[in-house]
C-alpha cells in the first residue's frame, strides 16, 4: 500500500520532486566543499610549509656577504639549532622579459638548479616539479602572472656584466620565495645551464645561502644568527605564513561564500520540505479518513524524503570533488592547497546532509498529527484556522491588480517569501562582498596602507638605477632635485618625495634585531595615516607599525635603541601605523631625523610626485604616460597600479573567484525560483483556474507570479547592497588586519554595487520566474471544476 | 426579447486512454435576453461541459456559440478572457476565492482587471459595497474567507460574478455545497438578479432550484432530451410540475 501510494506520488509530482533532488545533489556539494575548504585554508599555509619540508625557519644570505665556513661556524655555535640544511643559491643583477622590460620590483632575484634546492617546489598539479629542459627557466606562478608570461617566452637573466637568454619552461609553487611580500625572486635553471652559467662568469665565487633552520626557539637563533651574521636576514616559520596572506585572504572568501551558500541551500531545503508536505493535507487527509495511523502516513513521507535524500547525496558527493578542486584552484595558484582527507570529509557531509533532511522530513511531518479528514473536504481550511486581517486593500490601492496581487501575497505569506529574500540577499552579498574586496584591492583605496597619497609613482631612478642612489641618503636630495628641474622642463611643475628605506639593528628590551624604516624625504612625517598615537613630533621620536609594536612588546611611549654605523641613539615611540610591506614589519623616522640621510639605504619604494599646477585626472593619466614615453620605462605608476606593484596579483585570482560565485549565485536562484515556483503554481492551482474563469488573462497570471519573485529579489538586491560594505567590514578587515593593515578604506563603486550586480541578479530572476511561471499557462479556467 | 447565446450543433469530444468520449453531440439551443435557464440531467450527461463551452471555458471540439452576436470558438485566448472578464459572470459549487484578500477585495478584483468602464478605483469599491449590501453580506466586507459561511461566501461569490454588470451569469451548481437555508437565500438572489435584467444559466441537479428558473433543459448523454417551460406563478405548482415533467424523462 505505502510503496503504491508512494509510487503514484513520484509519478505525480515528477517535477518538484527532482527539483528537491536536485537541491538536495546542491546542498551535499556545497557542504562537502565548504567543509573541506575550511579545513584546507585553515591549515592551508601549515599544510603547503609541511609537504615543501620547510621546518621552523629560514635565514638567508643572497649577497654573497657571508662565506660558507663563517656560516656553518655561526650555525655550529648555535646550540638551539636541531639541525639545519644550506642551501646555495646566486644573484642575479637582472631580469628582463622580451619587450625589454627591466623587472626591479623584487628586492633580490637568485638562480639555481632544481638539486640545489633544499625544499620542494611544486608544479599546477601539487605534484614536486620537474627541472625545466636545457635553455630553459622556471619561476614561482606570482611572478610568471605578474610579468604575464607564457611558456616559451623569452627571459633574460644578467649576472657579472653577461646575458644569458632563457626560454620559459613553466612555474611552481614556492613556499619560500612564492610570495611576492618576500620580495626575493627564485628562477630554476637545467642542471648543465647552470654549471655553464658557473664556468663562466665570477658568480661562482660569491653564492648566497639560505639556511633551512629547525629550533623550538626561533627567536633565540634569530637574535643569536643577527649578532654574529648582521648582513644576514632571517624569516621564521610564522612570518612566512603571513607572506602567502593575500593567497588565505581569496581562500578565507571562498570559505565564506562556501557557509553562506550552505546556509542557503539548508534554508531552502527546509522550507521546500514543509511546503511540500503542507501541500500534501487532501491525500493525509484522505488517508487518515480511512484509517491509516499517522505512524504509517508519516512513514510514507520520509520514505520518499529518504530516497531523495540518499539518491541527492550520492550523486552529490561525486560532484563535491570537482567542485572542491574548482573553488581551491581558483582561489590560489600559489600554494599547494589540497584537502588531506576529502573522501572522509565529503563522505561525513553527505551523511551529514542525508541525516539533515530526514530530521527536517520528519519534523515537517509534524503537521500530519494536527491534520484531519476534514482537511480532505476543505482544501485544508478546518474552518477554524483564521487568519490576520490582509495589510492591503485592493479599494485604496492605485495598482493595478497583478501588482497588486504579487505584493499582498509576500506581505500574507512573509515567513514564506522570507526565505526566497533571504537566500537571495546571501547569495547577492557574497557577489558583492567580493565585488567590493576586488575593487579595494584593484583601485586607490589602500594606497595610504603603502605609502603617501600622490598624483603619480615612479619607480624609475635615472639610468644608473637604484644601485648609486643607495649609497646615501643624501643622494636621493640630488635624485629629487633633478627629477624637479626635469620636470619643470617638460611643463609638469611637480613636488617631488622619496620614501627612502634603511635597514638598522635596533634594541628594545634588551633584544636585539634588523629592521627596515622609512623616511620621508620631500614631505611631512604627518602626510602619512597613523593608528594610534601620533606622528613623531621631533627628530627623537619614531612611530612604528603595529604588527612590529606586537612582535617586539613595545608601545607608545617606550623607547627604542637605534644602533647606525655612527652610534647608538634613542627614541621614542610616539604611535602606530599600518603598512602593507615587509609584512608590516617597519619603522618610521620624524623629517628632522636628517642624520639617518648619512647613511647607506636600502632601498626606495617609489618616489611620490605631486603636480602643482592642479592638472585634472585626465592630465595626471596623461602626463603619466607622457613620462613613461620620456624615460622609456613602464615604471611610472598611479596609485592603483603601485598597490598592484607591491601586493602582487590577486585581483585576477579574486576576479575568477567572484566570477564563479555569480555563476553559483544564479544556479542557486534558478532552482530557488524552479521550486518555489513549481511549488506556488501547485499550492495555487484552485485560484489561478477562478481568475481565469473570470476573465484574467495568461499573461497577466505570470506577471502576478513574477511580480512576486521580482519584488523579492529587488529588495534583496537593495538589502544586499546597502549590507555590501559593512558585511566587507566586518568579514575582509580581519583579513587585511593579519596582514597589518587595519584601517583599510573599502572601494565601493556606487555603479557597479547598486547598478550592475543587483541588476544582472535581478535579471536572472525575472527571466527564471517568467520562465517558470509559463507552468500556469497549463491551468485552465476548466480547472474550476476539475479542482478538489 | 432578443437572443444572446445561440448554440448550434455544439459538439465536445474527449480522447479519454486513445477512446473517444462523445460528451456534447449537436447540441442546438437559444438563450433570450433576461432568461433564467437551468440545465439539468443525470451525472455525466454533458451539463457542465455544456456550461464551460458556452461560456468559452472550454474549447468546444466543432459547432458554434454566438454570445451576443460574437463568435466565441474563433475568439483567441486572450480575447475569451476579456469577454469573460467584462460580459459573463460565473459561479462555482465550491466558492473559490482568492485566499490572501479580503472578501471585499475578491469581489472587487474583476472590476480593478478589466478595461470596460473608466472609472477610478473608489467608484468600483463603492459599487462592490453597493453589491454587497444588496446581497446583505455587507458586514463581511473586511473579513477573511475563512471567517465567514458558506452561505456568506457563495453571495460574495456572486457579488464577484455581478461586479462587472455581465449579460449573462452562469452557475454551476451554485447551491450545491450548502444548506437549504443558504440554499433558499442564493437563489433569492439570483432571483432577484434575473428580475433586474440579468440572464442566467444554471446547471443544477436540484429540481426545487430549477423550478425557481423559467426554462429547464434535460440533457442526457450529451443530447438535450427536452426542455420545460415553467409558466407557473405559483411557487410550488412550479415546483410539482417540473417534478412531473422529470419524473416522465426517468429522473
Amino acid at each position: 500500500m505505502i510503496l503504491r501510494i508512494l509510487k503514484k506520488d513520484l509519478k505525480r509530482k515528477k517535477g518538484m520532486n527532482l527539483i528537491l533532488l536536485l537541491f538536495v545533489i546542491l546542498v551535499t556539494v556545497f557542504t562537502a566543499a565548504g567543509i573541506n575548504n575550511t579545513l584546507t585554508v585553515l591549515n592551508g599555509v601549515e599544510h603547503f610549509m609541511d609537504v615543501s619540508g620547510f621546518s621552523d625557519m629560514v635565514a638567508l644570505s643572497l649577497g654573497g656577504d657571508v662565506t660558507e665556513d663563517e656560516l656553518k661556524q655561526t650555525l655550529d655555535e648555535i646550540p638551539e639549532i636541531k639541525s639545519c640544511k644550506i642551501e646555495k643559491t646566486y644573484m642575479v643583477s637582472g631580469v628582463e622579459t622580451e619587450n625589454g622590460d627591466e623587472k626591479f620590483s623584487s628586492i633580490a632575484s637568485e638562480i639555481q638548479s632544481l638539486s640545489m634546492c633544499k625544499i620542494k617546489l611544486f608544479n599546477n598539479e601539487n605534484k614536486e616539479v620537474s627541472a625545466p629542459d636545457e635553455g630553459g627557466i622556471k619561476l614561482a606562478y606570482s611572478l610568471y602572472e605578474e610579468w604575464g608570461l607564457e611558456e616559451g617566452s623569452t627571459v633574460t637573466v644578467k649576472l657579472a656584466g653577461k646575458s644569458y637568454e632563457f626560454r620559459v619552461d613553466g612555474w611552481f609553487k614556492d613556499v619560500v620565495f612564492g610570495s611576492p611580500f618576500m620580495g626575493i625572486d627564485r628562477f630554476l635553471l637545467n642542471q648543465r645551464d647552470m654549471e655553464m652559467i658557473l664556468n663562466d662568469g665570477e658568480i661562482a665565487d660569491k653564492p648566497g645561502y639560505c639556511v633551512f633552520i629547525e629550533t623550538d626557539d626561533s627567536r633565540e637563533v634569530q637574535a643569536r644568527i643577527i649578532e654574529k651574521l648582521p648582513n644576514m636576514t632571517t624569516v621564521t616559520r610564522s612570518t612566512l605564513e603571513m607572506c602567502f596572506i593575500m593567497d588565505i585572504l581569496i581562500a578565507l572568501v571562498v570559505l565564506i561564500a562556501s557557509v553562506c551558500l550552505m546556509a542557503v541551500s539548508f534554508i531552502i531545503l527546509r522550507f521546500s520540505i514543509g511546503l511540500t508536505v503542507s501541500e500534501e493535507y487532501h491525500e493525509i487527509g484522505v488517508m487518515k479518513a480511512i484509517g491509516i495511523p499517522d505512524r504509517r502516513i508519516r512513514l510514507i513521507y520520509l520514505i520518499k524524503y529518504a530516497g531523495i535524500a540518499i539518491l541527492g547525496c550520492f550523486a552529490g558527493f561525486f560532484i563535491s570533488f570537482p567542485m572542491t578542486e574548482l573553488m581551491l584552484s581558483s582561489a590560489t595558484k600559489n600554494m599547494v592547497l589540497e584537502s588531506e582527507n576529502p573522501v572522509l570529509l565529503s563522505l561525513i557531509s553527505a551523511c551529514l546532509v542525508a541525516v539533515m533532511i530526514v530530521v527536517f522530513a520528519w519534523s515537517g511531518t509534524a503537521k500530519v498529527k494536527k491534520a484531519t479528514p476534514i482537511d480532505a473536504i476543505r482544501n485544508g481550511q478546518t474552518g477554524e484556522r483564521f487568519k490576520k486581517k490582509s495589510l492591503m486593500h485592493l479599494g485604496k490601492s492605485c495598482r493595478d491588480s497583478a501588482s497588486f496581487l504579487a505584493l499582498n501575497d509576500i506581505f500574507s505569506s512573509p515567513k514564506r517569501f522570507l526565505t526566497v529574500l533571504i537566500s537571495f540577499s546571501l547569495c547577492t552579498l557574497i557577489v558583492l562582498v567580493l565585488v567590493i574586496t576586488c575593487d579595494t584591492l584593484d583601485g586607490d583605496g589602500i594606497i595610504n596602507l603603502i605609502t603617501a597619497e600622490h598624483d603619480i609613482y615612479s619607480g624609475y631612478f635615472g639610468e644608473n638605477g637604484l644601485d648609486e642612489l643607495i649609497v646615501s641618503g643624501n643622494n636621493f636630495k640630488t635624485y629629487i632635485d633633478d627629477t624637479q628641474k626635469e620636470l619643470d622642463t617638460l611643463g609638469f611643475p611637480a613636488k617631488v618625495t622619496c620614501d627612502i628605506m634603511f635597514s638598522f639593528p635596533y634594541s628594545y628590551d634588551g633584544v636585539r634585531q634588523n629592521s627596515y624604516f622609512l623616511y620621508g624625504l620631500g614631505c611631512k612625517v604627518s602626510d602619512y595615516q597613523y593608528r594610534r598615537g601620533t606622528a613623531p613630533q621631533n627628530a627623537g621620536e619614531v612611530a612604528i607599525t603595529e604588527v612590529k609594536a606586537k612582535e617586539i612588546g613595545a608601545d607608545i611611549g617606550d623607547t627604542i635603541t637605534v644602533h647606525f654605523s655612527s652610534g647608538d641613539k634613542n627614541y621614542i615611540i610616539s604611535g602606530t601605523f599600518d603598512i602593507l610591506i615587509n609584512l608590516g614589519n617597519c619603522l618610521r623616522f620624524h623629517e628632522d631625523e636628517t642624520a639617518v640621510l648619512n647613511e647607506p639605504c636600502y632601498g626606495c619604494l617609489a618616489a611620490g610626485m605631486d603636480f602643482t599646477d592642479n592638472p585634472d585626472g585626465e592630465t595626471v593619466e596623461a602626463r603619466k604616460k607622457q613620462l613613461r614615453e620620456h624615460w622609456d620605462t613602464e615604471d611610472v605608476y598611479s596609485a592603483a597600479e603601485l598597490i598592484g606593484s607591491q601586493i602582487g596579483s590577486v585581483i585576477e585570482p579574486l576576479s575568477s573567484v567572484r566570477d564563479l560565485l555569480l555563476m553559483i549565485t544564479f544556479a542557486v536562484i534558478i532552482l530557488v525560483t524552479l521550486l518555489m515556483e513549481k511549488a506556488f503554481i501547485s499550492n495555487e492551482k484552485s485560484q489561478i483556474a477562478i481568475l481565469k474563469a473570470v476573465g484574467f488573462r495568461n499573461g497577466r497570471i505570470i506577471l502576478w507570479h513574477s511580480l512576486r519573485f521580482i519584488f523579492v529579489s529587488a529588495v534583496s538586491a537593495i538589502l544586499a547592497a546597502v549590507l555590501s560594505l559593512p558585511l566587507t567590514k566586518l568579514c575582509i578587515t580581519p583579513v587585511f588586519a593579519m596582514m597589518g593593515a587595519s584601517g583599510v578604506r573599502f572601494t565601493v563603486d556606487g555603479i557597479s554595487i547598486f547598478i550592475i550586480y543587483p541588476l544582472i541578479i535581478l535579471a536572472a530572476t525575472c527571466t527564471v520566474a517568467f520562465l517558470a511561471s509559463l507552468g500556469t499557462g497549463s491551468i485552465t479556467a476548466r480547472d474550476t471544476a476539475s479542482n478538489e | 426579447m432578443s437572443k444572446i447565446i445561440e448554440v448550434k450543433d455544439l459538439c465536445k469530444t474527449y480522447v479519454v486512454e486513445k477512446r473517444q468520449v462523445n460528451v456534447l453531440k449537436n447540441l442546438n439551443f437559444t438563450v433570450e435576453e433576461g432568461e433564467m435557464l437551468a440545465v439539468m440531467g443525470p451525472s455525466g450527461s454533458g451539463k457542465s461541459t455544456l456550461l464551460y463551452s458556452v461560456s468559452g471555458m472550454d474549447k468546444p471540439t466543432g459547432g458554434s456559440v454566438v454570445f451576443d452576436g460574437t463568435e466565441l470558438t474563433d475568439l483567441s485566448q486572450a480575447k475569451m478572457a476579456d469577454f469573460r472578464l467584462d460580459s459573463m459572470g460565473f459561479i462555482f459549487q465550491q466558492m473559490y476565492m482568492m485566499k490572501n484578500l479580503s472578501v471585499l477585495d475578491n469581489i472587487l478584483l474583476p472590476s480593478a482587471e478589466s478595461k470596460k468602464e473608466k472609472i477610478s478605483r473608489k467608484e468600483k469599491q463603492l459599487r462592490a459595497e453597493a453589491l454587497m449590501r444588496r446581497l446583505g453580506i455587507i458586514e463581511i466586507a473586511d473579513n477573511d474567507i475563512n471567517e465567514v459561511s458558506g452561505g456568506q461566501l457563495q453571495r460574495a461569490c456572486i457579488a464577484r460574478s455581478m461586479i462587472n454588470n455581465p449579460k449573462v451569469l452562469f452557475a454551476d451548481e451554485p447551491t450545491g455545497a450548502l444548506n437549504r437555508a443558504s440554499s433558499d437565500e442564493v437563489m433569492d438572489e439570483l432571483v432577484k438578479l434575473n428580475a433586474d435584467g440579468t440572464t442566467i444559466i444554471m446547471v443544477t441537479h436540484d429540481s426545487k432550484v430549477a423550478a425557481r428558473c423559467s426554462r429547464v433543459i434535460y440533457l442526457e448523454d450529451g443530447c438535450i432530451r427536452g426542455e420545460f417551460v415553467n409558466d407557473c406563478t405559483e411557487a410550488r405548482e412550479r415546483e410539482r410540475k417540473l417534478a412531473s415533467w422529470l419524473m416522465d424523462r426517468g429522473w
